[in-house]
């Protein structure tokens, strides 16, 4: 049943992405200020919006297991966190390759950037606290404090670029005529790509946890035949 | 297109493509650890029991 469940996310994954690769490279023009670079854009905005839905879903599940004491949602939380990581790395690295010929720098300390950035480092903490505590359910409860805490950073992250003026560009989504509706339909559907890549690899790093739960209990046991 | 556009869009795709093989790549890495060690493991229990 997983393994169905994989192969259809990522079969629906390739479908989308094909298409919607043919509309980037052959179907739409290069913007008239930005050139052909712009297209970078849409894989930054959708990696970095499935990074922080990932992030959401391990706070969500983090809060889960704090009511419920149940380690599938402490799976789930450290599945999701980690993917969320990798897209968030992903997706501010392709927005920093698209900012040097546009900006003419690959970095800047503006709010949307800084914020992002502490973003980046709080998850980073959150899987190195996971390394420092042996016991599974002590792990398991500090973990989920911390993903509660590291979220409060992504409203800060996603409101950055309308409550301060920012180097990084002003909000497209929901803003009429921000952006061209051909443009706006690519950048929309690639979510879906990005999502569906994601729940596949949440599902099998779950897996995961559940195998290195089952390594603990028969190492516990194999020192207590010793 | 201009050449210097294109180096840096060819670089924005690579770096996504690359950041998402070298993930996979670990994860890989991880799945055969964890099951040589449960692999280690029940065979310790089994010699154990049958000793």
């Amino acid at each position: 049943m997983r393994s169905k469940l994989i192969l259809a996310a990522l079969l629906l994954a390739a479908l989308v992405l094909a298409r919607n690769l043919y509309e980037i490279f052959m179907v739409l023009p290069d913007d008239a200020e930005q050139g052909a670079v712009y297209r970078i854009l849409f894989f930054h905005v959708p990696a970095l919006w499935a990074g922080m839905l990932a992030f959401f879903t391990g706070c969500m599940a983090g809060i889960a297991y704090l009511v419920k004491k149940d380690l599938t949602q402490d799976h789930l939380s450290v599945a999701s966190i980690e993917v969320g990581l990798m897209f968030s790395i992903v997706g501010t690295v392709m927005g920093m390759v698209w900012a040097r010929p546009v900006w003419g720098i690959w970095w800047t300390w503006d709010a949307r950037l800084t914020s992002m950035f502490i973003c980046i480092l709080l998850y980073f903490g959150y899987l190195v606290l996971r390394r420092a505590v042996p016991e599974t359910h002590q792990r398991a409860r500090m973990s989920a404090i911390f993903s509660v805490f590291a979220f409060a950073d992504i409203p800060i992250v996603w409101y950055s670029i309308r409550w301060w003026r920012t180097q990084h560009p002003q909000p497209i989504v929901g803003e009429p005529g921000a952006i061209d509706p051909a443009m706006k339909n690519v950048l929309y559907t690639n979510l879906i790509p990005m999502l569906c890549i994601a729940a596949a690899l949440i599902v099998i790093r779950m897996h995961q946890e559940e195998i290195s739960l089952q390594v603990e209990r028969l190492r516990r046991k194999v020192n207590a035949h010793a | 297109m201009d050449k210097t556009q294109f180096i840096y869009l060819f670089f924005g795709y690579l770096v996504a493509w690359v950041g998402v093989v070298i993930y996979i790549g670990s994860l890989v890495r991880r799945e055969r650890k964890l099951r040589e060690q449960l692999a280690l493991l029940e065979q310790q229990i089994k010699d154990s029991e049958s000793r």
